[in-house]
């Protein structure tokens, strides 16, 4: 890596307020366990059924290249306070999770455990839009 | 066999011509030819759920059909039979008066050769056989009411209709709102594309049933590619069929491809109009999202629960693009504690102008068209984005605002728009306002390449009443 690349590297780092100390991305999980982290911290207001959420983020990424790019954006996600807000994929991610659970079929109770029903598709599922009228009858 | 018509196309142009040809015509022969092939509905889902089908193999990859030299704009339709029926989304508003009249009211860009009261009928005649739904007032002029109730609107979405009366109401949709003899009720799924309950009007379940009148022959898998002319006289139409050349005689011929197909068979055939291909494009779309404190927008029960025109008309015109807002009822959760459905999506559609570095020509491959955008988006589609931005908050006053946020510009809103353009005479068009071909005048283009400016109106309900007109005033 020539000194420009560095230099862009280190800036786009800082600029995203998320220095990784190199020994923690060495030490660290895989992207999977990092996504498993982004929805668990997302949703700290909810219980999540951990199994749940592990089989959901093997679906959400199935098929997909894992690689070391991709790797370290999502351990930026986990360490940045405001990824979630900034990052449209993580925003995806924790949205499909919901859509895939039953919180909303169990009209949005946050007193009881959410368990993940299968990776999200408005082709299988009955009533595929939490916003339709048919959710309210 | 020499036919009386070949029409190229089973989309909505194709469809809604013969509709009204047949009603006025008896005992004539027709022949059809249809690039892709029949793939029902059934097989359409089955595809979408992951289940083996016999018909994947008859999809076409758009993709292929065509080359883009800039791909950073993308161009999105759907071959076979009915078109882009099969993908499009059922959103149905007629244009607006103003819309035929951008040069005499704004002084922009061109009139039509025709006005908003020639396609009324037509208009009305489309939405009876679509079994629309729509609203009590509408900003359009309407005589009768729609044939279906309105769709149900969300809390914000009645807010704004009660401040803006007929400016802000249900969109009027061919997304049923109750089940017809075809057509199951829509249920706001937000996959439209392809509805899962077949909620969406389709040629398919239009009972339209013009392809299986006797006088009409379809072949499917015919690639037309050109008409032979003699004296500015097509007499035969050229299409590839399994690999094989072949061709058809007819006294008239009707092209109801999309403006890539049109324009790709009208310069393979002796079309020496310079305006041919030129100045196509399609609408700006922008969506902007829009949290709410403390005001939830579920109980919608279509995917665009509403329409808004506050950004339409008016003197601003002159200056900078009208817009449309499509207020849109997809699953877009927000993901803090109880503030799930806090949230509204605008999606604002901005009309543009064609421009000649935007457009459709020819390739080595007769049978595959090549588009360019070098011009891109024009300074008053671009403006009126930032008149919008500028505008907004106020608009939406009587709403709970936390924040807007805008995203970027989709890269296509699914409609081509414009390449064989309609006016008066050939020094500023390809075809009349009955959408004859100035200059081979036994060719008769529909679709939306004849339209003469974009309109911020969704094309669908406009392209199918321009071919009935064709039809009506013709024959």
């Amino acid at each position: 890596m020539n000194r420009r690349k560095v230099i862009k590297v280190i800036s786009l780092a800082a600029a995203a307020g998320v220095l990784l100390p190199t020994g923690m991305y060495i030490g660290s999980p895989g992207t999977k366990k990092y996504a498993e982290q982004v929805i668990i911290k997302t949703l700290d207001y909810l219980e999540l059924d951990q199994t749940g959420v592990s089989n959901f983020v093997n679906d959400y990424f199935k098929g997909d290249d894992i690689n070391f790019k991709s790797n370290l954006r999502w351990k930026v996600y986990y360490f940045s306070a405001t990824g979630v807000k900034r990052s449209d994929n993580m925003f995806e991610l924790v949205r499909s999770y919901l859509l895939s659970s039953d919180f909303f079929i169990n009209g949005n109770q946050t007193n009881r455990k959410i368990n993940y029903l299968g990776l999200f598709n408005p082709y299988e599922n009955s009533m595929p839009n939490p916003y339709s009228y048919i959710f309210l009858n | 066999m020499k036919y009386d018509l070949v029409v190229v196309g089973t989309g909505f142009a194709s469809t809604f011509f013969l509709k009204k040809y047949l009603q006025k015509n008896t005992n004539k022969k027709i022949l059809i030819l249809e690039r892709g092939h029949f793939v029902p509905h059934t097989e359409r889902m089955k595809i979408k759920r992951g289940i083996a089908s016999d018909y994947e193999k008859l999809f076409e990859n758009y993709k292929d059909a065509y080359i883009n030299n800039t791909p950073h704009k993308a161009w999105m339709f759907s071959t076979g039979f009915g078109g882009s029926s099969n993908c499009w989304w059922g959103c149905t508003p007629r244009f607006m008066p103003s819309d035929f009249k951008l040069k005499s009211l704004y002084g922009v860009e061109n009139d039509w050769p025709l006005e908003y009261a020639d396609l009324e009928p037509y208009y009305e005649e489309i939405e009876e056989a679509m079994a629309m739904s729509g609203p009590a007032e509408t900003m359009f002029p309407r005589k009768n009411k729609y044939p279906q109730p309105p769709h149900l609107l969300a809390p914000p979405d009645k807010i704004l209709n009660e401040k803006y009366g007929k400016q802000y109401t249900s969109q009027p949709t061919a997304r049923a709102r109750q089940a017809t003899g075809k057509r199951n009720q829509c249920i706001a799924s937000s996959i439209c594309d392809s509805c899962p309950v077949d909620a969406k009007f389709t040629i398919e379940n239009s009972g339209i049933d013009v392809y299986k009148n006797d006088a009409v022959e379809v072949v499917y898998g015919a690639q037309v590619y050109s008409l032979s002319t003699l004296a500015d006289e097509a007499h035969k139409i050229n299409f590839i069929k399994d690999g094989k050349e072949e061709s058809a005689e007819a006294d008239v011929f009707i092209l109801g491809a999309n403006p890539l197909f049109n324009t790709n068979i009208l310069l393979h055939s002796g079309d020496k109009n310079p305006l041919t291909g030129k100045g196509f494009g399609e609408q700006l779309g922008i969506q902007a999202v829009i949290d709410l404190k403390d005001l939830s927008n579920r109980g919608g029960s279509t995917w665009v629960n509403a329409n808004g025109y506050m950004l339409y008309d008016g003197d601003h015109r002159k200056e900078h693009a009208a817009c449309l807002i499509e207020t849109n009822n997809a699953p877009y959760i927000r993901l803090e504690k109880d503030k799930w459905f806090n949230v509204m999506s605008f999606r604002l559609v901005f009309e543009d102008l064609p421009q000649a570095g935007n457009y459709i020509t020819t390739t080595n491959n007769k049978l595959i068209p090549q588009v360019f955008y070098n011009a891109g988006r024009s300074q008053y589609a671009l403006k009126a984005f930032e008149e919008a931005k500028r505008k907004l908050p106020s608009i939406l006053d009587v709403l709970p605002v936390e924040k807007i946020k805008y995203r970027q510009a989709f890269e296509t809103e699914g409609h081509i728009l414009g390449g064989t353009r309609m006016g008066e005479t050939a020094q500023d068009s390809v075809v009349n306002k009955y959408s004859v071909h100035h200059q081979i005048k036994n060719i008769i283009v529909l679709g939306a390449s004849t339209f003469t400016t974009y309109s911020a109106s969704n094309p669908t309900l406009t392209v199918a009443a321009l071919a009935m007109l064709a039809a009506d005033k013709n024959f």
